[in-house]
């Protein structure tokens, strides 16, 4: 019992990270019905800016967290709006093809410019809590980063709901990814509602990185292999659909946590696309699912 | 023959020769770079079958590569096979995972199978790390034999380019053929349009995963030949990671999706990229892919079709320009028109009996959730007629089109066509038996010639497969000569006989309407759904679409249009079936239309025809 209860928490911090990179993939699609394949470059470069931050602060805790995770979100941002300029809005009018090759040519791009900014070395950040600590209920041990990886998960979805379903800044964003040009006729500024949401999207995944870089080694590749499971998760969830994105990236990683106790620990990592290919086979639209069919 | 076909061959004799003595020419180990580009092409150049014919996007061609490598590589030092039967095994495994992975995730869309692919790409690493009782994990396979034929050993980097650049001609030779056979053309269709090519009659699954199996045999070879590779031998499963899926794809773009030769320049170029950097500091080293992924995103923005894409484009628009021979008048006159045959079986049933019914429609119903477009819809449509399908706004006109064609299936009621029900099947086998259609927005194939278009709508027609396509046999070289022949035919039928090697984008939209007329003709339909063909066009156009429709009814074809122009309608329909609200509301001829109460009250309001 004990057993399960670590293994729930465990899964859902997890899970609460690979659905903030999901809410990611997730709003850029459906603003612009591109798929990110650099989604999770989001998540990399704010985890490594942030150690840096901290490391060259140097100050006494917390302040130096505040100030550190504060710059971050300012630099994803800015981030989102370079990524937007370069590696969407010259392929703006193209085919689905060409801005999803391009948005993998950008993920290689910023992932070896990290390597050599960075390093090849993983990183550690320096963090709030000890590593190894935890908090002990009789023989439940949880981690405090959990903790805290689930409610900021939890207000960040908050706040998103806030947004979009009661500001009119949401409005116009979610008019924007309905219909482009109904909403250019009614006065939004589209493009702006764009780069908007690429700053949005950055902000997500700046803050899923801040919350698992203190649990995972920080490298070039930490952001494609979440972002990888955060993509299966949109799809267990439905592709497109928001509700989908956070309940499909918790599914997933519930899933990988308990499969990893009880079925292989070696295989850890595969267990997301296993589960996407059973989706794929058995329920092609997800929980939530987009319309696939094409008008004619 | 023109100045420019025989640069063009100057320039291939010289290549050839340069490839001849190579191994002459380079050192060792630039050598044995050369040797690895060679097997990285093969892996290139079946992704050119997957991106750049199908246009779909696959990062699992690293994992497909890697199963070769490690069949080859096991079959060999385990069970002692020779190399040859390892390289047959590396092919055909990568294949059949090609087939299992294709089959579910093909039928979705572009980003479910780019990410299926590194999904699957992924596990397969994962596979080969943590399988140690079999490929002995991070330790790799090492000890492979080298190729032999005879007592002749291919166990010098030199030789073994050799026996590489022969096998890779073949492989291009049989990529080439593909390209420019049915097999391929159904390929491209898919790229294209779709929807379009599923109304050719293209089942599209197959064909995806016809070139999703194509991708992984090459691939498979391709890992074959690298881990036999004499100064090598050794295999280990980090090579064989998402990353070099990510590098194979870079070359590919690089050189040009839909070019051979670029799949084999993008795989040199790249290769030899490292080694060209050296000089830089040690972090630049590490980080050289980054060049890759600012060069794959500047050639998107600025060079789609890749470096060896624009040269090719450049050869061809030289070639192209000086040939006389572009209308062949006498194989026209030979063919004859795509609807003749049907002809005399119309004129038969002019003396008097009741004419036979192509289509009926029994209370068809199509509902969406809650709103019924089609509400019960009965008719029937007579051969050799020219039947219209009218109504207001939202009347349910293209959804009926749709259901009949294939493209959704109906939620109740019978669709029943040449005396079958066809209610509920697939699009592609509809047009088969006798069914083809236009659509309301065109949906031409943009990037392909007017003939390929037309030669596409003829997959029907034909039935070359992938063997056929590969190797010339006579009577699939005798097939194409006919599909080309009839669509030259169908071409100058519609009157764009001169057009015939334009790209279809770069014609005018009359033009347009009247090409994907052509395209469904030469599926040699029994029955012609038309979708709004005079959308758009001015009265000019619009008085060229009446002949040629009304030449086609003369021809006995049986039409089935919807059409707003109401003037177009009245003059040229034998028959009118008015819709509102999903449901018929009127059915005559056009005189009666005209004057029936319902109808103009649909169309213009209750008052009005209170006091008409």
């Amino acid at each position: 019992m004990d057993e399960i209860i670590n293994l729930l928490i465990a899964g859902l911090a997890y899970g609460s990270v690979y659905a903030l990179v999901a809410l990611g993939f997730v709003l850029i699609y459906n603003a612009v019905g591109v798929v990110n394949f650099a989604q999770g470059e989001f998540v990399m470069i704010p985890s490594f800016i942030a150690i840096v931050i901290l490391e060259w602060l140097n100050l006494p805790s917390p302040w130096s967290f505040i100030l550190a995770y504060i710059a971050t979100l300012g630099v994803a941002a800015v981030f989102g709006i370079i990524f937007q300029r370069v590696a969407y809005y010259p392929l703006r009018n193209r085919s689905f093809l060409p801005v999803v090759i391009s948005t993998i040519g950008a993920s290689i791009l910023l992932q070896n410019s990290s390597l050599i900014i960075f390093g090849a070395q993983p990183r550690r950040p320096s963090t709030i809590f000890a590593l190894g600590e935890t908090w002990d209920f009789g023989s439940i041990h949880i981690v405090p980063q959990y903790i805290v990886i689930i409610g900021a998960t939890l207000l960040m979805v908050a706040f998103q709901y806030f947004l979009f379903e009661r500001t009119t800044l949401g409005k116009r964003l979610q008019a924007t990814a309905q219909d482009k040009q109904t909403a250019r006729l009614m006065g939004i500024r589209v493009d702006r509602m764009i780069i908007y949401t690429f700053i949005y999207s950055a902000i997500l995944g700046a803050v899923a990185g801040i919350l698992i870089s203190p649990l995972i080694p920080v490298t070039i590749v930490m952001g494609s292999g979440l972002a990888l499971k955060a993509f299966c998760a949109t799809i267990v969830g439905g592709f497109g659909s928001v509700p989908g994105a956070i309940l499909g990236g918790l599914v997933l990683g519930l899933a990988e946590k308990f499969a990893a106790r009880y079925v292989s620990s070696d295989y850890e990592q595969g267990f997301a696309f296993i589960i996407l290919i059973a989706v794929l086979l058995f329920l092609p639209q997800g929980l939530f699912g987009e319309k696939i069919a094409e008008k004619a | 023959m023109s100045k420019q076909l025989t640069s063009v061959w100057i320039a291939l004799a010289v290549s050839a020769v340069i490839l001849l003595f190579l191994p002459a020419v380079l050192d060792a180990s630039n050598m044995s770079l050369v040797n690895q580009a060679l097997t990285y092409a093969m892996v290139v150049l079946g992704l050119h079958f997957i991106l750049g014919l199908a246009g779909q996007m696959s990062l699992a061609q690293a994992a497909f590569w890697g199963i070769g490598a490690y069949t080859s590589a096991l079959v060999t030092t385990k069970l002692g096979w020779s190399p040859w039967l390892g390289l047959l095994s590396a092919c055909l495994l990568a294949t059949f995972f090609g087939l299992i992975v294709g089959i579910p995730t093909l039928r979705l869309k572009g980003h479910y199978l780019a990410m299926a692919t590194i999904g699957f790409g992924v596990i397969v690493n994962l596979v080969l790390s943590n399988w140690v009782e079999i490929t002995k994990g991070p330790e790799g396979v090492s000890g492979l034999p080298v190729f032999k034929i005879g007592d002749f050993a291919f166990n010098k980097v030199s030789n073994y380019y050799y026996l590489l650049l022969v096998i890779l001609i073949g492989l291009a030779l049989a990529a080439w053929r593909i390209r420019y056979s049915r097999v391929g053309r159904s390929l491209l269709a898919i790229r294209e349009n779709e929807l379009a090519a599923e109304a050719m009659g293209i089942n599209t699954t197959y064909y995806k995963v016809v070139a999703f199996s194509l991708g992984a045999a090459y691939a498979g070879i391709g890992g074959s030949l690298f881990a036999h590779q004499p100064q090598v031998l050794y295999i280990s499963a980090d090579t064989f990671k998402f990353e070099q899926s990510v590098t194979f794809l870079a070359m590919l773009v690089l050189g040009g999706s839909e070019t051979i030769f670029g799949a084999v320049f993008g795989a040199m170029f790249l290769n030899f990229l490292p080694e060209w950097l050296r000089g830089l500091p040690e972090n630049f080293k590490q980080g050289y892919l980054a060049v890759y992924g600012a060069g794959v995103m500047i050639l998107m923005v600025f060079l789609p079709i890749g470096v060896v894409g624009l040269i090719e484009q450049q050869i061809r628009a030289r070639l192209l320009k000086p040939r006389p021979d572009l209308a062949r008048p006498d194989l026209v006159a030979q063919v004859g028109h795509p609807a003749r045959s049907m002809h005399q079986a119309a004129s038969a049933s002019d003396a008097g009996h009741p004419l036979p019914v192509v289509l009926e429609l029994r209370d068809l119903q199509k509902h969406f959730g809650g709103i019924k477009a089609l509400d019960g819809i009965s008719m029937q449509v007579v051969q050799g007629e020219i039947h219209a399908l009218i109504g207001p706004n939202g009347s349910g006109k293209t959804t009926a089109l749709n259901v009949i064609s294939g493209i959704y299936r109906p939620t109740a009621g019978q669709i029943i066509f040449n005396g079958k029900a066809i209610g509920g099947k697939p699009a592609h086998s509809l047009t088969g038996l006798g069914l083809a259609r236009t659509f309301q927005n065109i949906r031409l194939f943009p990037e392909l010639t007017a003939l390929e278009n037309v030669m596409i709508g003829q997959h029907v027609q034909s039935r070359t497969g992938l063997v056929g396509a590969i190797f010339p046999l006579p009577q699939s070289l005798a097939e194409e000569k006919r599909v080309r022949a009839e669509a030259i035919a169908a071409l100058e039928f519609v009157g764009l006989t001169d057009k015939q090697h334009q790209l279809a984008k770069n014609l005018a939209y009359g033009q347009q309407r009247r090409l994907e007329i052509a395209r469904a003709l030469a599926a040699k339909p029994t029955l012609l759904l038309l979708d709004e063909p005079a959308a758009g066009m001015n009265p000019h156009e619009t008085e060229e679409l009446l002949d040629l429709l009304r030449e086609m009814r003369a021809r006995g074809m049986t039409l089935l249009l919807i059409e707003h122009d109401m003037n177009l309608v009245m003059a040229l329909s034998d028959r009118i079936t008015v819709l509102n609200f999903g449901k018929e509301i009127a059915d005559g001829a056009p005189q009666q239309i005209e004057r029936d109460p319902a109808v103009i009250e649909a169309y213009l309001g209750a008052e009005v025809a209170i006091n008409a």
